[in-house]
C-alpha cells in the first residue's frame, strides 16, 4: 500500500533517532539474510597459525580479518554476521510463535469473559509464576541444547506476557462504542474480533513483539553462553562470548565484538518499539501531527 | 449613533486601567492577552488579543463554542496554560499586581487564594485519594495557615456553607461517594475557601443534569452575594449566560467579537455570530422549521488569519470583512463589536438581516 | 401494570397472546414490560451488592410516521432502554415486537438478521467509529454483515450514502481523526442508515457537539426522516431538542416513564412534578417574566437517590414538592389521565390536561410554585 508507505516513511524522516534505528535494525537483518555473500569467509574454517590476530587497526591487525581471529584462527567478522542469523531467526520464530498462541489465548480469554476467562487466566499466573531461567535450564538438560529445543524453551516461557496484555486490552476495547455500533450493524462475532478487536490491540502488541524480541536475543546469547544453547558448529554471540571469556584479559576485543553486536542491536530494537507505538496508531500520530485545539 | 473612533471606552491600549463606566480601577483588567500552542502544522494561536475588564463583585460571562479559546483565557490569567502553551503577551492587572510579571511564588498565594477556579468536571478535578476533607483542609493550609481542628473546623463550615447535608461526617467521605453534583459543590467550597475577590468557574454545570445545573447555579450567586465576589463564568450555553451574567463576551477564533450587556447583547445583538448561535437553538415556539445553522468550520488557529475570522461563515459577510480585521468598537451603551457591517450600518443591521426563523425569536410559551 | 397497558395496547390487544401484533397495520414498535436489571457486585470481593434496575416496566408503542422522544437525566434509564429496544442488551423480563416479530425470542442469527431493520445512531461521535478503519469501510460495514453489496456496487452506494448525509465522495478514503465531531457525527448517521432502516434509535446524537452543529444534525435527521420514511426513537437530556424533534415525548426518572404524551401537550403542560421540574430547569435566552435568578432556584430539591435503593412508592417522591404519604406507600402506575396523556403520579387528578384546563394552565405557567389542581383530591385516590 503505497499511502500507507509514504506516511511511515514521512513519519519516520521527522524522527532522527528512530531512522538511525530503523537503519540498525534492517542492517542486522539484512546481513543476517545475506550471511553467505557478504561474509568474508566461512565463519568455521580454523587457521591455528593466525589465531589470535587482533582487527586491522590494532597491532598484528591484517584487513585479510578486518575484525581480527579467534582462538581458533576463525574470522570474527564472518562470525558475527553468521551469529546475527542465529540470533534473530531464534527471535523471530519464538516472536511468532509464543505471540500467535498468546494472543489468541488472551484475546478469546477478553472477548469470552466468564469461565473461559477465569481458566485462562489461571492458567497464565501459574506459568507465569515459575521461574523462567530455571525452567528453560531443566527442559534444555531433559530434551538437551540446540536451536529448536530453544525455540520450544523461548515460547513455553514468553507466551504469557501477550495473553494478559492481548486479554486486558480487549477488555477495554470490547467496552468501546464502536464495538457496540458493529453489532447494532449485525455484524458476525468472527468480524468483529478479527475486524476491530485484532487491528485495535495491534499496536500494543507489536511494540510488545519488538521488546520481545530484543529480549529473547539476549535471552539466547545467555544460555548459549552457558553451554546450553545454541552449539558449535553454529555460531552464536552468546557462545562467542562464552568461547571468548578465557582471553577476556588478553584479547579483550574477541568479546567486545560481539557484545557490542548484541548491545547495539537491542538498543536499536528498543527505540524501533517506542517508536512503532506511536505512528502504529492513527490517533496518536494525528495528535502528533495535527494542531491541537 | 455614537461615532465609534472617538469613544474612549473601546480602547483597550489606554494606558492608565480605568473602567470608565465607575471611573475606578477594575478588580481585574486583562489586556491584549495571547497564548499561543507551538504544533508541527505551526503556532496555534488559541487566544489573540483578549481585554476585558471585571469590577468587584461583577459577573462577567465568556460565551463560545469549543476551541474558541474561553477556557484557555481564563487559565492564561494565571498562567495555568499546558506546557508547550504559553502566555505570550498582553497584561493582567489584578488587584493592582500584573499576574503575567508576577513570580511563580507569588502566583500560587493568588491561584486558590485570591482567584478561586471550579472547572468543568467534578469527578476528575477531585484526588479520588484523600477524602473531600483533607483536600479542603490542604487548601486551607496552604493559603491559610490553618492545621489540624482548626482547619478541620473550618471544612466542615465550609461544607456547610455549599449545603452539603450532614457536613460532620461527610468531610471524611472519598469523592466517589458523592454524586457529580456533591462534588461540585466540594469543588467550590475548596474554590471559595480562602475568600477569593474573583472566582472563575470554567463550564461548572456541563457536566451536571438539568435539575442539578439550576441549584448549582443558585449556589454560586447566592455565595457571590455573600462573600462579594466576582465572577467570570465560562459556559457555551446561551440560557445560563441569560439567567447569571450581567455582561457577556462572545468569543469566537481566540478573539472576542462582542461585548456587552447581556440582555441587549441577547436581545439585539451587534455581531453576527452571536447572532446565528441565538438561532441555532431549537426554540420553543418553533418547532416546524429548519434551523438556522453555521455553514463550515471555525478557522484554523495555527494558520494566519485576515480580515473578521467569522467572514467565511457570515451570512453577511461582504468583501471589506476580509479586506481588514476588524476592531471592537462600542456601539452602544458599553455594547461593543467587532463586526464590520455593524459598524457602518448600525444598530440594527445584524437583527434585520438574520431575523429569526418563521416569527418572533423570543418565544411566548414557556 | 394491567392499567397501563391497556392503555397503551389500546382495547382487544392482550399482552402474551402470540403476535400481539399484526405487522400490517400494527405499531412498528411495542416494548412490553421491559426490564433490564444489572447485579452489581463487590469489586474486590465479587459478592452481590444489589440490582440496579436501569429499565424497570417500560411500556409503549411506536407507530408508522412517530418520532418518540425519551427524556430523563442519568440513571434514568434512557440509554439502556435503547440497548433494550435493539437487543444489545437483553431484557431481563419483558418483550420487543418489531414490526409484529418478538425480538426477544430470537435466536442470535435470525435476531442479526433483524438488524437490517432497526439502526442505532450513538452519542460519541469519537468513540463510536473505529480509529483503525476508513469511513469507506466504517459505512460499508454493515452492508458487508448483510452481504448486500460488493466491489464497485458497495463503493457506490457507500458514496451515495455519504453525499445523503452531507459529506463529500473524497471523505470515504479518509480516516475519523481527520473529521471534526459534526462531521463524524454524519459518518454514525451514514452507517446507521446505509441498510435502509425503518426504525432508527439514536441515543443523544447531538449532546457532544457545538449549539451549531447540533442545528445541522438535527436538520439532517428531520430531513433523512422525510426523504426515507424514518421512525425515531430520540433519547436526549435535552428538553429543546427532543420538542424540536418528536411528536411524541416519555419522561423517564430512575427506570420508569413517569409521563408520555404529546409534544405540544407536555411541554405546554407538563403534568407530573417531574416533568414540570425539569422544564423548568432547562434554562431558555428567553427569561420570560419571571427574573433570572428566580428560574434557577431548583424545582426538584436534592440529589437523584441511589439506583441501588431507590425510594420506595413513587420513585421521586424524595425530591418531589408536593409528595404525600400515600406517595412513599404505593407506586403510582402510568394512567391515561386525559386522552392521550399517561401520568404515573398519585396526585395527578383523572381529566388533568384537557385543553381547556391546558389553556388555562399555560396562561399562568407551568412553575412548580403553582401546585397542580389535583393536590387536594390526591389522598382520595387512596
Amino acid at each position: 500500500m503505497p499511502h500507507w508507505l509514504s506516511s511511515v516513511l514521512g513519519e519516520l524522516r521527522r524522527d532522527r533517532l528512530a531512522t538511525a534505528a530503523v537503519t540498525i535494525v534492517m542492517t542486522y537483518l539484512l546481513a543476517a539474510l545475506l550471511a553467505p555473500w557478504i561474509a568474508p569467509g566461512d565463519p568455521n574454517s580454523q587457521d591455528v597459525v593466525g589465531r589470535l590476530q587482533g582487527p586491522f587497526w590494532d597491532q598484528g591487525g591484517a584487513l585479510a580479518h578486518p575484525l581480527g581471529t579467534d582462538a581458533l584462527g576463525q574470522d570474527l567478522l564472518s562470525r558475527v554476521i553468521y551469529g546475527a542469523r542465529a540470533s534473530l531467526l531464534i527471535g523471530f520464530l519464538v516472536v511468532l510463535v509464543a505471540g500467535t498462541f498468546g494472543t489468541v489465548l488472551g484475546v478469546v480469554a477478553g472477548y469470552r469473559g466468564g469461565r473461559t476467562d477465569q481458566i485462562i487466566s489461571r492458567i497464565t499466573d501459574i506459568q507465569t509464576a515459575f521461574p523462567g531461567l530455571l525452567l528453560a535450564l531443566t527442559i534444555l538438560a531433559v530434551i538437551g541444547p540446540g536451536e529448536t529445543n530453544l525455540v520450544i524453551v523461548f515460547a513455553i516461557n514468553g507466551w504469557m506476557v501477550y495473553c494478559r496484555t492481548a486479554r486486558s486490552q480487549t477488555l477495554s476495547i470490547r467496552e468501546q462504542p464502536y464495538i457496540e455500533a458493529a453489532r447494532a450493524a449485525g455484524s458476525r462475532q468472527r468480524t468483529i474480533i478479527f475486524g476491530h478487536i485484532i487491528p485495535n490491540l495491534a499496536s500494543t502488541l507489536v511494540t510488545l513483539a519488538t521488546l520481545e524480541l530484543a529480549r529473547i536475543i539476549l535471552a539466547e546469547s545467555v544460555l548459549s553462553f552457558l553451554g546450553v544453547g545454541v552449539q558449535t558448529p553454529s555460531v552464536s554471540w552468546g557462545l562467542m562470548i562464552a568461547d571468548a571469556e578465557t582471553y577476556m584479559t588478553t584479547n579483550p576485543w574477541l568479546t567486545f565484538v560481539p557484545g557490542a553486536a548484541l548491545a547495539v542491536l537491542v538498543l536499536a530494537m528498543n527505540v524501533v518499539a517506542s517508536w512503532v507505538r506511536t505512528i502504529a496508531d492513527p490517533v496518536q500520530r494525528s495528535r502528533e501531527s495535527i494542531a491541537r485545539a | 449613533m455614537p461615532d465609534p473612533t472617538t469613544n474612549p471606552g473601546a480602547n483597550p491600549t489606554a494606558n492608565a486601567v480605568v473602567n470608565p463606566a465607575t471611573g475606578r480601577a477594575p478588580l481585574l483588567s486583562v489586556e491584549g492577552l495571547r497564548t499561543e500552542f507551538p504544533t508541527r502544522a505551526g503556532v496555534f494561536k488559541a487566544v489573540n488579543g483578549v481585554s476585558f475588564i471585571i469590577d468587584r463583585g461583577e459577573t462577567l460571562g465568556i460565551v463560545g463554542e469549543s476551541g474558541s479559546g474561553k477556557s484557555v483565557s481564563a487559565l492564561s490569567l494565571v498562567r495555568l496554560v499546558a506546557p508547550p502553551g504559553r502566555v505570550v503577551g498582553g497584561r493582567v492587572m489584578f488587584e493592582g499586581q500584573d499576574l503575567l510579571a508576577a513570580s511563580d511564588k507569588e502566583l500560587r498565594r493568588v491561584r486558590g487564594g485570591r482567584i478561586g477556579f471550579v472547572f468543568q468536571d467534578p469527578m476528575t478535578s477531585l484526588n479520588p485519594l484523600m477524602t473531600v476533607g483533607d483536600q479542603l483542609e490542604e487548601t486551607l493550609r496552604l493559603h491559610l495557615g490553618l492545621k489540624g481542628a482548626a482547619a478541620r473546623g473550618r471544612a466542615v463550615e465550609l461544607l456547610k456553607h455549599v449545603e452539603i447535608p450532614a457536613a460532620e461526617s461527610r468531610v471524611r467521605a472519598y469523592p466517589y461517594e458523592f454524586s457529580g453534583g456533591m462534588c461540585q459543590r466540594v469543588m467550590i467550597a475548596i474554590a471559595i475557601a480562602c475568600n477569593p475577590a474573583l472566582l472563575v468557574a470554567d463550564e461548572p454545570t456541563t457536566a451536571l443534569d438539568v435539575t442539578i445545573q439550576g441549584q448549582i447555579l443558585a449556589l454560586i450567586k447566592d455565595l457571590q452575594r455573600e462573600l462579594s465576589m466576582a465572577l467570570l463564568l465560562i459556559t457555551h450555553d446561551l440560557g445560563v449566560i441569560a439567567h447569571m451574567t450581567q455582561r457577556t463576551a462572545v468569543m469566537y477564533a481566540g478573539r472576542i467579537v462582542e461585548t456587552g450587556p447581556t440582555s441587549a447583547l441577547l436581545g439585539r445583538s451587534l455581531h453576527a455570530y452571536t447572532r446565528s448561535l441565538m438561532l441555532c437553538r431549537p426554540t420553543a415556539s418553533d418547532t416546524t422549521s429548519r434551523l438556522l445553522t453555521i455553514p463550515g468550520q471555525p478557522p484554523n488557529l495555527a494558520q494566519e488569519l485576515h480580515g473578521c475570522p467569522f467572514a467565511p461563515r457570515c451570512p453577511m459577510a461582504e468583501a471589506a470583512c476580509t479586506e481588514r480585521d476588524p476592531e471592537l468598537l462600542e456601539l452602544a451603551a458599553s455594547h461593543t463589536s467587532a463586526c464590520i457591517v455593524a459598524q457602518r450600518d448600525g444598530l440594527s443591521a445584524v437583527v434585520d438581516r438574520l431575523p429569526a426563523g418563521g416569527g418572533s425569536l423570543a418565544g411566548s410559551a414557556r | 401494570m394491567t392499567a397501563e397497558h391497556r392503555a397503551v395496547a389500546g382495547p382487544g390487544s392482550r399482552a402474551g397472546s402470540a403476535p400481539a401484533v399484526d405487522a400490517a397495520d400494527g405499531p412498528l414498535l411495542r416494548v412490553e414490560d421491559l426490564r433490564i436489571h444489572f447485579p452489581v457486585r463487590d469489586r474486590v470481593r465479587q459478592t452481590l451488592l444489589g440490582t440496579v434496575k436501569a429499565v424497570d416496566g417500560v411500556s409503549f408503542d411506536l407507530h408508522q410516521g412517530e418520532t418518540l422522544g425519551v427524556v430523563g437525566e442519568t440513571g434514568s434509564g434512557k440509554s439502556t432502554l435503547a440497548r433494550g429496544i435493539l437487543m444489545l442488551r437483553r431484557p431481563t423480563t419483558g418483550r420487543v415486537f418489531f414490526a409484529g416479530q418478538d425480538l426477544t425470542a430470537m435466536d442470535a442469527e435470525t435476531l442479526r438478521r433483524a438488524r437490517r431493520q432497526f439502526q442505532m445512531v450513538f452519542q460519541d461521535p469519537w468513540g463510536s467509529l473505529d480509529p483503525r478503519m476508513s469511513v469507506m469501510d466504517i459505512v460499508a460495514e454493515p452492508l458487508k454483515a448483510h452481504g448486500l453489496a460488493k466491489g464497485e456496487e458497495l463503493a457506490r452506494q457507500v458514496v451515495d450514502l455519504l453525499q445523503m448525509c452531507g459529506l463529500a465522495a473524497r471523505d470515504a478514503g479518509k480516516f475519523p481523526h481527520e473529521f471534526s465531531g459534526g462531521q463524524r457525527q454524519r459518518v454514525g448517521i451514514a452507517r446507521a442508515l446505509a441498510l435502509r432502516p425503518r426504525l432508527v434509535v439514536a441515543d443523544e446524537p447531538v449532546s457532544a457537539l457545538d449549539v451549531s452543529v447540533q442545528a445541522q444534525i438535527l436538520n439532517l435527521l428531520r430531513d433523512l426522516q422525510r426523504e426515507l420514511g424514518l421512525q425515531y426513537v430520540f433519547i436526549s437530556h435535552d428538553l429543546r431538542v427532543v420538542r424540536y424533534v418528536s411528536n411524541t415525548v416519555a419522561v423517564m426518572y430512575l427506570g420508569k416513564i413517569v409521563e408520555r404524551s404529546e409534544r405540544h401537550a407536555l411541554f405546554s403542560l407538563p403534568l407530573h412534578p417531574y416533568s414540570k421540574a425539569l422544564l423548568s430547569a432547562s434554562l431558555d435566552t428567553d427569561l420570560g417574566e419571571a427574573s433570572a435568578e428566580e428560574a434557577l432556584r431548583p424545582a426538584a430539591r436534592g440529589d437523584l437517590p441511589s439506583p441501588l435503593s431507590p425510594p420506595s412508592g413513587c420513585r421521586f417522591r424524595t425530591r418531589c414538592p408536593i409528595a404525600i404519604d400515600l406517595c412513599a406507600q404505593a407506586e403510582p402506575p402510568l394512567e391515561e389521565k386525559s386522552p392521550g396523556r399517561f401520568v404515573a403520579c398519585h396526585l395527578v387528578p383523572a381529566g388533568a390536561g384537557t385543553p381547556d384546563l391546558a389553556a388555562h394552565a399555560a396562561h399562568s405557567g407551568p412553575r412548580l410554585q403553582t401546585p397542580p389542581e389535583g393536590q387536594a383530591r390526591g389522598p382520595a385516590l387512596a
